[in-house]
C-alpha cells in the first residue's frame, strides 16, 4: 500500500512557526499567577511596576510625588524607607512580601501594593482591615 | 489519495491551527480587556477595584467619581456646603440634606439605639478633639474629654425624610460609615451596568459583588498578613481594630475607636472585629458598635441585623458565629479558634 504523505515539509514548517508563536504569546500568562508583583502608583496612575520574585539584590526608587517617598526593594520584598509627610504610616507598614499587602502615603497619594501568589501561601482575593 | 486533495487537507489543517491560535491569543486578550484592576485614593483612604464584565471600565469610573462627589457633598465633615458640614455649622436648627444622607444618618440612627448607644455618630467633637491617625496626637485632659461627653447623645438628633437637626454644641462625624457608604452606593451603581463580577475595598471594607470572594481577614498583630479567610457570597464585609490607627503616650497605646459612654478609645479585650451583611452601613456601623461592646453583648445585636461576625481577642483566640463557622479558616499558627 502506498504511504499517503499528508503534509509537505513546508506546511510542517508552517505549523511549527505558529505552535512556537502561539507559545510565545501564552507562555507569560500561564506563568503570572505564580509571581509576585510590587506596584507603586502616585494618584491612581502606575509608575513602577517590579517583579519581585525576579529582582536581585537591591534598589532604591525615589518616587515623584509631593511630598516625596522613596521605596527600596530587596529580597524579593518592597518597603517605604522614607516619606517626608507628617505621620509616616507607609514607612511603619515596614516590609512589604506577601500577596495583598500595602504601604499608603495619603498625602503623597502613593500607593505600594503587592500582588500575585506567594509559593507557599494560599492567598485570599482581598483583605479586609 | 489525489495530490490535489492532499494540498487541501493540509491547508485547512494550518488554517485550523491558526485559527486556535489566533482565538487563544483574542480570547486572552478579550478577557483582560473585560475586567478592569486599579487602586485609587478616595475619602481619604484606598480603593482597590476588580470588576469584571463588558461595562468593567465604564462602571469603575462612575464609581470612583461618584465616590469623590460622595465625601464632598455628603459625608466630610471638613468640606464646607457638604450635607455633614451644614449639619454640624447649623447645630440648633434644621438643616435640609439629601434624601440619602438623611437615610443613611437614619440608619446609624437605629443602630446607635440597638446597640444601646455603643455606635454613635455625634462623637463628632471627640473625635477631632483626640485627632488619631494625624500624626499630631496630644492626649487630652480630662476635664476637656468631660465637658464634650455632654454633647453626646444619639437621642438629641432628630430627623426627618429631607432634613436633620442636632444639638447645639452637637457635632456628627459619619467617619464609622463612610466606607461602607462608598460600598453600598457602588453596589447600586454596578447593578445598572452589565458586570459580571466584582470585588470592591474602600479602606478594607469590602462588596464582594455577584460572586463568592475569598476574604482574607487582617491579622492584628501585623496587619500586612492575613490571619484567617472566610468565604464570602454576594456580601459586604467591614472590620474594626485597635491596630489600624492609633498612638502611644506615656507609654500607653490609645486607638482610634472610641467608647460614647466614657470619650476614651474602648477598653476591650478584642483586638479586631469582623462583621459580614448584606449591607456595607450596617457591617461598618456594627463593627465598630460590637468592638466597643464586647464579644457577649454583640451576638444579640448581630442576629437582629442578621449578620455574621469573627471576633479576634487580645489572647489571640477568635470566636466565629455559626452562620460562617463552615467557611471560616485559619491561615496563621499565632491564633486558635475558641
Amino acid at each position: 500500500m502506498k504511504k499517503i504523505k499528508l503534509f509537505s515539509r513546508y506546511d510542517l514548517l508552517v505549523l511549527i512557526v505558529i505552535s512556537a508563536l502561539a507559545i510565545i504569546l501564552l507562555i507569560p500568562n500561564l506563568f503570572t499567577s505564580d509571581t509576585l508583583t510590587a506596584t507603586i502608583s502616585v494618584d491612581g496612575e502606575i509608575v513602577e511596576s517590579v517583579d519581585l520574585s525576579k529582582a536581585a539584590g537591591f534598589r532604591e526608587i525615589k518616587i515623584q510625588s509631593d511630598p516625596a517617598v522613596k521605596v527600596r526593594i530587596e529580597n524579593g520584598r518592597i518597603c517605604v524607607i522614607e516619606a517626608e509627610c507628617e505621620d509616616k504610616l507607609c514607612v511603619n507598614c515596614g516590609w512589604l512580601e506577601t500577596d495583598g499587602a500595602m504601604a499608603v502615603c495619603l498625602p503623597a497619594k502613593v500607593v505600594v501594593s503587592v500582588d500575585g501568589k506567594n509559593a507557599d501561601t494560599e492567598s485570599p482575593d482581598v483583605i479586609t482591615y | 489519495m489525489k495530490k490535489s486533495n492532499k494540498k487541501v487537507i493540509s491547508i485547512v489543517a494550518v488554517i485550523l491551527c491558526a485559527a486556535i491560535v489566533i482565538g487563544l491569543v483574542s480570547y486572552d486578550f478579550v478577557k483582560s480587556s473585560l475586567s478592569v484592576e486599579s487602586t485609587d485614593i478616595a475619602m481619604g483612604t484606598v480603593i482597590s477595584f476588580s470588576i469584571k464584565g463588558k461595562d468593567a471600565q465604564a462602571a469603575t469610573d462612575e464609581i470612583k467619581e461618584f465616590i469623590i462627589g460622595l465625601e464632598n457633598s455628603c459625608l466630610s465633615w471638613r468640606v464646607e456646603e457638604s450635607d455633614v458640614w451644614r449639619i454640624n455649622y447649623g447645630a440648633g436648627t434644621d438643616v435640609s440634606v439629601s434624601t440619602e444622607t438623611a437615610s443613611w444618618i437614619g440608619r446609624a440612627l437605629d443602630i446607635s439605639a440597638d446597640s444601646e448607644g455603643a455606635f454613635d455618630i455625634t462623637v463628632g467633637k471627640l473625635t477631632r478633639l483626640w485627632n488619631i491617625g494625624s500624626g499630631e496626637e496630644v492626649l487630652p485632659d480630662k476635664e476637656t474629654i468631660s465637658t464634650l461627653l455632654d454633647d453626646v447623645g444619639y437621642k438629641k438628633v432628630f430627623i426627618s425624610d429631607t432634613s436633620v437637626k442636632i444639638e447645639n454644641c452637637q457635632a456628627i462625624d459619619l467617619g464609622a460609615i463612610g466606607k461602607g457608604v462608598a460600598c453600598d452606593v457602588a453596589k447600586d451603581l454596578l447593578d445598572d451596568y452589565s458586570i459580571k463580577e466584582a470585588i470592591i475595598s474602600v479602606g478594607g471594607s469590602i462588596l464582594v459583588y455577584n460572586q463568592k470572594a475569598s476574604v482574607g481577614i487582617a491579622d492584628p498583630s501585623n496587619s500586612q498578613k492575613h490571619m484567617a479567610t472566610i468565604e464570602v457570597d454576594n456580601q459586604c464585609v467591614s472590620t474594626s481594630g485597635d491596630y489600624e490607627r492609633f498612638f502611644e503616650a506615656d507609654g500607653k497605646k490609645y486607638h482610634h475607636i472610641l467608647d460614647p459612654e466614657t470619650g476614651y478609645p474602648a477598653i476591650t479585650d478584642l483586638r479586631s472585629v469582623t462583621v459580614i451583611c448584606d449591607s456595607g452601613l450596617d457591617a461598618d456601623a456594627l463593627s465598630t458598635a460590637c468592638f466597643v461592646m464586647g464579644y457577649r453583648k454583640s451576638l444579640e445585636l448581630l442576629n437582629k441585623y442578621d449578620a455574621e461576625a469573627v471576633f479576634v481577642f487580645d489572647n489571640n483566640t477568635v470566636s466565629v458565629t455559626d452562620g460562617i463557622k463552615d467557611s471560616f479558616k485559619l491561615t496563621s499558627d499565632n491564633y486558635t479558634v475558641e
